[in-house]
C-alpha cells in the first residue's frame, strides 16, 4: 500500500462530519509517533548513529524539514546541548512532493514514516557507557479536510556505547 | 575608529548582499521544481526535471527529480529508462532511511506489474526497514509486499502476510478487498466471499461488490442457489456485524446492515424496514450526517427493489448536501435515473460522483452511457471540466423569507495559510451574499493555523480556547453548540454552504426569548453602541461584543484574497460581559486608537502571545494588515450562555463612515 492511497481512503472513509467527530477532539501530537533506534556502537572517530523515526498517522501529512512555501513551519528535530556529546549531523529524509486537492501547486511533506538519522560525537571516553540524548521534534499537520496548530513533541533515548 | 565603523557597515551590506542572493537563489529554485512538476505532458516533464538536476545538483528536491524521472518513464513505457533512475534515487537516501522510497518504488512496480524481482526485493527489505524502526505502520509495508508476492504468482504468501496486515485494520474496506483478493487466488473462495461481504458492509462500494457478483455467479449457476449461497454470507457477515458494533445505534447499524443486504442482494423487505425505520427516526434537530447516511441507504434499498421513483425522491432531498465523494451516493443517483431514462441527469450525476476523486464503478458506468449516448472522450472531458467551473463560480442568490426574529451567529475559525480553509471561506462568502444581516450574524477568527496569519490577534486565539481549543481549522460554530469541522477545495464552496445553510435555517426556526436592538457611532475614533437587550435571561448569560472589518484584502498560502467580518476586538474577551441576569441598556465603546496600537504591537511581534506557539520561528509577515479601515468596520453583539456555550440572540449593526 502506498502512502498517497491513504489520503484518498480518509476522503470518502471519514467524510466531511465524520471528520467532525475525529477532528474535533484531535490532538495534534497523536499524528506522529517518535520511536528512535540507536545504533549503539562507536566509530573510530568516536560517533554513534541514531534513527529518529517519525510515524505519521494515515491520512495525515506534516511539512518536510524545507517547505516549498517559507510560510509553513518546516518539520525540525532540535537535540537539547549535553556536555557528553555534540551533534554532528541531522539528516532528514527526501519529501514527498505532492500536489493536495485543496493546494494549487506543489508541497514538500512527510507521510507514512520519515526517518530522520542522527550523528552524536561522543565526548566522553572510554567503553560501556551511558549517554541519555533528550530532544524535541516539531510539526505541523493536516489531513485533506483539517489543519491542526504546530506541536513540539520531546524524545528521549539512551545510548550504551560499544567499541 | 572611523575605519572599524566603515569596516562594519560594508560588512553588514556584504551580509545582507549574500542573504538576499542565497533568498532569491533559494525562491528561483522552488519555482523551477515547482513548475517542472506541474508539466503534464511527460517526455517534456522528464526535460525539464533533468535539467533541474543539472542546474541545482546539491537541491533538497534532487530526490523528488530522480523519482518523478522514474515514474514519467514508467508511465512512457520506458521501463529500462525507468530503471537507471531507480539507482540514482535510492543512493541519495541512507539505507536506514530507505523504508518509505523502497515501499514506493515496490508500489510503483507492482501496480504496473514490471520489474517485479526488482519490486520482491524493494518490498522485502522495506519490511525488514518498518520492523526495526516503527511497526506502527508496519502492515502499510506488509500491505504491499503482499501485493508483490501476489503479482508474483507466490499467491500463499500474499495470502498470509496480507492476514498479518490486516491485524488491527479489521474493518478497514482496503485491507478487506485485498484480503479477499488473496483468498481467492489461494483457492479459498467461500472465505473471499465471506470477506468480500465484510468489505461491502464496511463502506466499499466498488471493487467488493464486484468480485462478490462475479465470484457468486462462477460459485453457483442457478439463481435460486446462488440467493442461498449469498443469504447464508449475508447472515454470517451480519451476525459478526451485529456482535462488534451492538454498543452502538442500532437504527443505524440496522440502516447499515439493510444497505449492505441490498447491495448482495438478499432480503430486500427486511432491508427496507431496516432502513425506513431509520429514516422515520430522524427529527428536526437531527445531525445532518445521519439524515444523509439514512435518507441514502433507503434510496439504495429502493433502487435495488427496482422503486426508481421513491429511490429518486430520497436521494434528490440530500442532493445538495452530499459531498463528491460520496460514491455510493453519485452511483446510486446516476443509475436510478439512467433506469428511468433520464440519461442528461444521469450523465451529470455520474459526473459529480468522479470530480474529486476517480471511483471504477462510476467511471465505468458514466463511460458507457457517454457511449450510448454518442457523447465523445473529449466532450465527456469538455463536461467534467465545465461541471467543476461550475462548482467554483456559484451564486448562491437571495434568502426570500420573512425574518424569524431570530439573528443566527455563525463563527468560523480558520486559517490564511490553511489549504482547506479555502471551501469554509467561499462558503462563508455566499451566506454573506445569501442572508441579509437580520438573519444571520458572521464573525471570522484567524489564527495561526498551520503558520503566522496577520489577521491572528490574541483574542481570536481567546475565542478558540473559549470553544475548548482542541479543533483545528476551518472550524465552524453556528449558534455557539452546532460545530462542524473540515472543509477542502474551493470547488467544496457550494456543498459547504448547502450544508452551514441547512443548519442556519434549522437554527433560525428556534424562537428566541431575548430580542436585542441599538445602534452605533462613531466619533474621534470611538466607536459607542447602545443596545436594548430585552427578554429573559439566565444567570450565565453574557453579552458579547465583537468589533469587524467587514472586509480585508489579503492574500495567503491558501489563495483567498478577500476575508470578510475579521474579528479586530472583542469587549470584555471571549468571555463577554456579565448581564447579572438583568435585561437592560447596555453602552459600551471601542478604542479604535487603542486597538490599532494593540493590533500593531501584536504584529511587530507575537511570538510572546499565547496564540503563538513559541517553537515557531517568527519569520515576519507575506504583508501587515494590522491598519483598521475605520470607514468599514460593523458591531456584531449577541447573548451568549457561557455554561453551556448557547447563544441565545445576535445583533448586527454597521458602523457609519467617518465624516471625511
Amino acid at each position: 500500500m502506498r502512502t498517497k492511497i491513504f489520503l484518498i481512503l480518509i476522503s470518502f472513509t471519514v467524510t466531511f462530519f465524520y471528520a467532525d467527530v475525529t477532528a474535533q477532539s484531535f490532538s495534534p501530537d497523536k499524528v506522529v509517533d517518535v520511536k528512535v533506534k540507536v545504533n549503539n556502537k562507536l566509530s573510530k572517530d568516536g560517533l554513534v548513529e541514531a534513527v529518529i523515526n517519525l510515524s505519521i498517522l494515515r491520512g495525515w501529512h506534516i511539512n518536510s524539514n524545507k517547505p516549498l512555501d517559507n510560510n509553513l513551519s518546516p518539520t525540525s528535530i532540535k537535540i537539547l546541548d549535553n556536555p557528553n556529546f555534540k551533534v554532528v549531523k541531522i539528516n532528514f529524509p527526501p519529501p514527498l512532493m505532492k500536489k493536495l486537492s485543496f493546494s494549487d501547486s506543489q508541497l514538500a511533506l512527510y507521510e507514512g514514516d520519515a526517518p530522520v538519522s542522527i550523528e552524536l560525537k561522543s565526548l566522553i571516553k572510554g567503553p560501556n557507557k551511558k549517554i541519555r540524548v533528550e530532544g524535541e521534534v516539531d510539526y505541523q499537520p493536516c489531513n485533506d479536510e483539517t489543519c491542526l496548530f504546530p506541536v513540539k513533541k520531546n524524545f528521549s533515548f539512551e545510548i550504551k556505547l560499544k567499541k | 575608529m572611523f575605519r572599524l565603523r566603515v569596516t562594519l557597515v560594508l560588512a553588514f551590506l556584504f551580509s545582507a548582499f549574500l542573504f538576499k542572493s542565497f533568498s532569491f537563489a533559494q525562491t528561483k529554485e522552488i519555482d523551477e521544481i515547482k513548475s517542472a512538476a506541474a508539466i503534464n505532458e511527460l517526455p517534456k516533464k522528464v526535460e525539464a526535471l533533468k535539467q533541474f538536476i543539472k542546474d541545482y545538483p546539491k537541491s533538497n528536491y534532487i530526490g523528488y527529480a530522480y523519482e518523478n524521472i522514474f515514474s514519467s518513464y514508467l508511465d512512457m513505457n520506458e521501463i529500462d529508462s525507468a530503471f537507471s533512475y531507480i539507482g540514482l534515487y535510492l543512493d541519495l537516501i541512507p539505507p536506514e532511511m530507505r523504508m518509505n522510497p523502497y515501499n514506493d518504488v515496490a508500489y510503483t512496480l507492482a501496480q504496473k506489474k514490471v520489474g517485479l524481482d526488482s519490486a520482491d526485493v524493494y518490498s522485502r527489505l522495506a519490511v525488514e526497514l518498518a520492523e526495526k524502526n516503527n511497526p506502527r505502520n508496519l502492515s502499510m509495508y506488509e500491505d504491499t509486499r503482499a501485493l508483490v508476492l501476489y503479482d508474483l504468482g507466490k499467491n500463499n504468501d500474499a495470502l498470509a502476510l496480507e492476514e498479518k496486515a490486516i491485524a488491527g485494520h479489521e474493518t478497514d474496506p482496503t485491507y478487506l478487498v485485498s484480503l479477499s483478493v488473496y483468498q481467492e487466488a489461494a483457492g479459498k473462495r467461500t472465505d473471499a466471499l465471506k470477506t468480500a461481504a465484510t468489505a461491502i458492509i464496511n463502506g466499499d462500494d466498488d471493487e467488493a461488490i464486484t468480485n462478490f457478483d462475479k465470484w457468486i455467479s462462477e460459485e453457483k449457476t442457478g439463481a435460486e442457489e446462488q440467493t442461498k449461497l449469498k443469504e447464508k454470507i449475508a447472515d454470517e457477515v451480519l451476525q459478526k456485524y451485529f456482535q462488534d458494533n451492538d454498543l452502538i445505534d442500532k437504527v443505524k447499524i440496522h440502516s447499515i446492515a439493510g444497505v449492505f443486504l441490498a447491495q448482495v442482494g438478499v432480503k430486500l423487505s427486511q432491508a427496507e424496514k431496516w432502513t425506513k425505520d431509520a429514516v422515520a427516526s430522524l427529527k428536526n434537530n437531527s445531525d445532518i450526517e445521519i439524515i444523509i447516511l439514512y435518507k441514502k441507504n433507503l434510496a439504495i434499498v429502493y433502487a435495488r427493489q427496482k422503486k426508481y421513483d421513491l429511490a429518486l425522491k430520497e436521494l434528490k432531498s440530500i442532493e445538495d448536501l452530499d459531498n463528491p465523494w460520496d460514491f455510493d451516493f453519485w452511483y446510486t443517483l446516476g443509475n436510478t435515473y439512467e433506469t428511468l431514462g433520464q440519461n442528461k441527469n444521469a450523465v451529470d450525476s455520474y459526473i459529480s460522483g468522479i470530480i474529486a476523486f476517480q471511483n471504477k464503478r462510476i467511471s465505468s458506468a458514466l463511460n458507457s452511457l457517454a457511449k450510448k449516448e454518442g457523447i465523445s472522450d473529449s466532450e465527456l472531458q469538455n463536461m467534467i471540466i465545465k461541471k467543476k467551473d461550475e462548482l467554483t463560480s456559484f451564486k448562491p442568490g437571495h434568502y426570500d423569507k420573512k425574518a424569524t426574529g431570530k439573528v443566527v451567529l455563525a463563527e468560523l475559525f480558520t486559517g490564511a495559510e490553511c489549504g482547506p480553509c479555502a471551501a469554509a471561506d467561499g462558503a462563508f462568502d455566499a451566506l454573506s451574499e445569501y442572508f441579509p444581516r437580520t438573519d444571520l450574524a458572521i464573525l471570522e477568527y484567524h489564527l495561526h493555523i498551520p503558520a503566522p496569519d496577520p489577521m491572528t490577534n490574541p483574542q481570536t486565539f481567546q475565542r478558540y480556547k473559549f470553544y475548548g481549543g482542541n479543533y483545528g481549522t476551518p472550524t465552524v460554530f453556528f449558534d455557539g453548540t452546532e460545530k462542524l469541522t473540515g472543509g477542502g477545495p474551493r470547488m467544496l464552496v457550494q456543498n459547504r454552504f448547502n450544508i452551514y445553510k441547512y443548519v442556519i435555517t434549522k437554527l433560525m426556526d428556534e424562537k428566541s426569548l431575548i430580542k436585542i436592538n441599538g445602534d452605533a457611532t462613531q466619533s474621534d475614533s470611538i466607536v459607542k453602541i447602545s443596545l436594548n437587550v430585552k427578554g429573559e435571561k439566565n444567570k450565565n448569560a453574557s453579552l458579547h461584543l465583537a468589533l469587524v472589518e467587514k472586509a480585508i484584502n489579503y492574500i495567503g498560502g491558501n489563495g483567498v484574497d478577500k476575508h470578510i467580518f475579521v474579528v479586530r476586538h472583542l469587549i470584555g474577551s471571549a468571555e463577554g460581559i456579565d448581564l447579572k441576569g438583568n435585561a437592560g441598556k447596555y453602552e459600551e465603546r471601542f478604542n479604535l486608537n487603542e486597538i490599532q496600537q494593540s493590533l500593531t504591537k501584536y504584529l511587530d511581534d507575537p511570538t510572546t502571545d499565547p496564540s503563538w506557539r513559541s517553537y515557531v520561528k517568527f519569520t515576519g509577515w507575506r504583508s501587515r494588515t494590522d491598519k483598521i479601515n475605520r470607514n468599514n468596520l460593523a458591531v456584531v453583539a449577541w447573548v451568549q450562555d457561557n455554561s453551556t456555550k448557547k447563544i441565545l440572540q445576535s445583533f448586527y449593526v454597521d458602523v457609519p463612515v467617518l465624516d471625511k
